[in-house]
């Protein structure tokens, strides 16, 4: 049993940094990839020296032919110490990593708009500063249709367990998932839990 | 299979009786009500003085012009007979601090005219806060009038 | 072992990643009621139980209401009721009823409360009383059937207290019923009239009064209308709040000039100093469990909240913020306040929670004053001016509804809202 637990605590573990890992190393690239197209623009308002250069267009363009040497010395000018590492970092583009992203903004979205469509039909009951919440777990069809729904872990607060069932009770239907990719929904959407929260954010 | 059963019996009467019913009765009751004695103020003299000392927002404290006027009262209190200062205050911020206000105003003119050598027993503080205004506006022009003591001599 | 450890590597387990979506927002509409006609309800010139009901849930605009012909059949009995009659209608609580009416000294009423989202009776109830009863029958189902829908006490039988000003020389104190409605005098005079205040059994009501030329407290018996005064030796005393355990009164002294807060003993009728200090105390507050005070003082230069607890002395400041503070009365729960917060000459009636810092204005008026809070902690009332007339303004906690009172015309002020009754 043991063995059973440290195998999935430890697999969760490493996806996470897996994970996390990945998404920098994406946002390093589009960085950097900005900031390699706004060069030239930028060196508009690069100190006198450079101005000079400006004024002799063709000889500008040879100058400041980018590699990444001439790179790092437009970087220092223009103050952003960071590039420098960009610029050494491994660019290529791993497969998996934008799949991964590509997976969590559709989910995101799907999360969303979930949201949006209880917040519009919870009718909170008025609890005066306590800090409670109920989770409920739902299960879906493709369809977008509630198959089923029950109470996970109670608030000890019946109004408020009650309100947040009823809440489910009002609305049949999903349709947020309904033109979600089927591996995305069978992976997130299938069963999940709402936590209603009677404190915001 | 036969436990289900029993379970699934028990728990469905549970639920039945579950819904305790609640029983009221009705009382009434009616209050009765009460009539002040009238409030009978006593003869004021007539000094041809501005009877009015000024101030500013959530302060008590005299202004220079303020000492002056009460200066030109110095000789008509030594010889009266009782002295009344009546402090208030505009209606901004809450009664019961005005009150306090009123009267904290209504000691410092006190203290004052002690200083110049009135007699302190004779001389009566009393605060009405924000209760008796004299302008009802809710501007400036109108605060500035209410924020007073009032000066008689008896 | 190690082919094992990584094969439950490889396989994530589905569970532990379960996706949990999080709902802080409620919805922006109200929930909406129905309070069906209760059968035989309908007694010779008197109004109706359901209307007499609805108009108690929709006081303070907690609730929406559906019209009597907007519904679509008229159930009295669970035999009777059909879910979707009202599911159609989006309504989400309903209240039917019976009257038995045979013998008009004696109605015996049945009613129920169903919830039609959960498809569920959340309340079954009886009341009897006699034909001259009916308002107090209609607030006491009002009061149950916010109970089992909120989870809070119904305050639909609770009083106002409050003060009029109709013209200069005249002052009145009056209680009414929370909705505005069987206003009874308690007291008139030509001197003014300040800070009601309800003994918990709600048998009596201290008041200060100007009628000797100075303000004294005043202790007037509901009942019998006979009025004691608090014995202070002359020196002028206000701000009276009776204590929930009902054995003290905290009240303001000014002795030698120096507002400072005092306790009288109901019991043994000593009094007893608690403050200390040259600067204005007064404005005090006790807490729900009657150990500690909240009240005003100028000894930092503005007035500010400070909390005393009474049994040590010991003071601490409350809030930090802002160049006004005052009035402060804590909430039933007994860890947040209500209070008047004053920046740049606007004032507004604001709540703070007591471990927190922040101080967060509810109101929009700008020359708010005096609030009050209902027993149930969900609605404070306050008065506030328009032009030169004063009146009462209310708000619920969670801001979705604003109302005016419709008390009496003319310069009311003060509101005190009357403790539950038992």
């Amino acid at each position: 049993m043991t063995n059973f637990s440290i195998g999935f605590v430890s697999s969760i573990v490493i996806h996470t940094l897996l994970f996390l890992f990945l998404t920098i190393d994406l946002t390093l690239k589009s960085n950097k990839k900005e900031n390699f197209s706004s060069v030239p623009i930028k060196f508009i308002s690069l100190p006198e020296e450079i101005k000079t250069i400006t004024s002799m267009p063709q000889k500008a363009i040879k100058k400041l032919e980018p590699t990444v040497q001439s790179l790092l010395e437009v970087n220092e000018i223009l103050n952003k110490p960071e590039l420098d590492i960009f610029a050494q970092e491994n660019l290529n583009a791993d497969i998996t990593a934008s799949n991964l992203s590509k997976e969590n903004k559709e989910v995101q979205l799907r999360i969303n708009l979930i949201q949006k469509r209880i917040n519009s039909v919870w009718k909170k009951p008025p609890l005066i500063n306590q800090d409670i919440q109920v989770e409920i777990t739902i299960n879906l069809a493709p369809s977008g249709e509630i198959l089923s729904f029950k109470l996970l872990n109670s608030s000890k607060n019946k109004v408020f367990d009650d309100s947040a069932l009823a809440a489910i009770s009002n609305i049949s239907f999903l349709p947020e998932v309904i033109n979600l990719d089927r591996r995305y929904f069978e992976k997130n959407f299938r069963s999940f839990n709402l936590v209603f929260k009677s404190m915001g954010n | 299979m036969k436990n289900q059963y029993a379970a699934l019996i028990f728990a469905t009467f549970f639920v039945i009786s579950c819904t305790t019913t609640v029983s009221d009765k009705v009382t009434s009751s009616d209050y009765a009500s009460a009539e002040s004695d009238v409030y009978v103020s006593a003869e004021k003299l007539d000094i041809n003085l501005s009877d009015k000392i000024y101030f500013n927002f959530d302060k008590a404290s005299l202004t220079d012009s303020s000492k002056e006027l009460i200066s030109e009262y110095i000789d008509f209190a030594k010889n009266a007979k009782a002295i009344r200062l009546e402090g208030h205050c505009d209606e901004r911020g809450t009664r019961e601090y005005n009150l306090a206000l009123g009267e904290k105003r209504a000691i410092e003119v006190k203290n004052y005219l002690i200083i110049k050598g009135v007699s302190s027993s004779k001389i009566k503080v009393i605060s009405y806060g924000e209760e008796k205004p004299i302008e009802l506006g809710s501007d400036e022009s109108s605060w500035k009038e209410n924020r007073r003591v009032e000066i008689s001599l008896f | 072992m190690r082919i094992l450890f990584l094969f439950f590597l490889i396989l994530s387990p589905l569970s532990e990643s379960k996706l949990k979506i999080e709902i802080t927002q409620g919805s922006e509409t109200l929930p909406k009621i129905a309070i069906v006609p209760f059968q035989n309800e309908i007694l010779s010139g008197r109004e109706t139980i359901s209307s007499l009901v609805e108009a108690n849930m929709t006081l303070f605009g907690e609730f929406n209401s559906i019209k009597k012909t907007e519904m679509l059949s008229y159930p009295n009995s669970e035999e009777n009721f059909f879910y979707r009659d009202w599911r159609l209608l989006e309504v989400d609580y309903v209240v039917i009823g019976r009257v038995d009416n045979t013998d008009l000294t004696n109605l015996d009423i049945n009613y129920l409360v169903f919830d039609i989202g959960l498809k569920k009776i959340i309340l079954k109830g009886d009341i009897s009383g006699n034909l001259n009863e009916l308002e107090q029958i209609s607030k006491i189902i009002s009061n149950r059937a916010y109970q089992s829908i909120t989870g809070l006490d119904g305050v639909f039988n609770t009083k106002l207290a409050y003060i009029l000003n109709p013209n200069k020389n005249s002052y009145k104190i009056y209680i009414s019923d929370i909705d505005g409605s069987n206003e009874q005098l308690l007291f008139k005079s030509l001197s003014p009239l300040m800070s009601p205040s309800w003994s918990a059994d709600r048998k009596k009501l201290a008041y200060v009064s100007f009628e000797k030329g100075y303000p004294e407290i005043y202790i007037q018996d509901l009942l019998t209308g006979n009025r004691s005064s608090i014995d202070t030796l002359g020196m002028s005393n206000s701000a009276p709040v009776w204590s929930p355990d009902s054995k003290y009164i905290a009240f303001v002294m000014s002795m030698s000039g120096n507002p400072d807060i005092y306790l009288y003993n109901l019991r043994n009728k000593k009094i007893s100093r608690l403050t200390r200090h040259y600067g204005i105390d007064t404005e005090p507050a006790w807490s729900p469990n009657s150990k500690k005070l909240l009240f005003t003082s100028n000894r930092s230069g503005s007035p500010q909240i400070y909390e005393l607890i009474v049994s040590t002395g010991r003071i601490k400041r409350v809030t930090l913020d802002g160049d006004y503070n005052a009035r402060a009365r804590y909430f039933p729960n007994g860890k947040d306040i209500v209070l008047v917060h004053g920046n740049d000459g606007v004032f507004h009636i604001a709540t703070k929670n007591l471990k927190s810092r922040f101080i967060n204005s509810i109101s929009k008026t700008s020359l708010d004053e005096s609030p009050t809070i209902s027993p149930n902690g969900n609605i404070i009332i306050y008065a506030t001016k328009k032009k030169t007339q004063g009146f009462l303004a209310g708000l619920t906690l969670n801001g979705k509804s604003k109302f005016t009172l419709p008390v009496q015309e003319g310069s009311v002020r003060e509101p005190a809202w009357s403790p539950l009754a038992n």
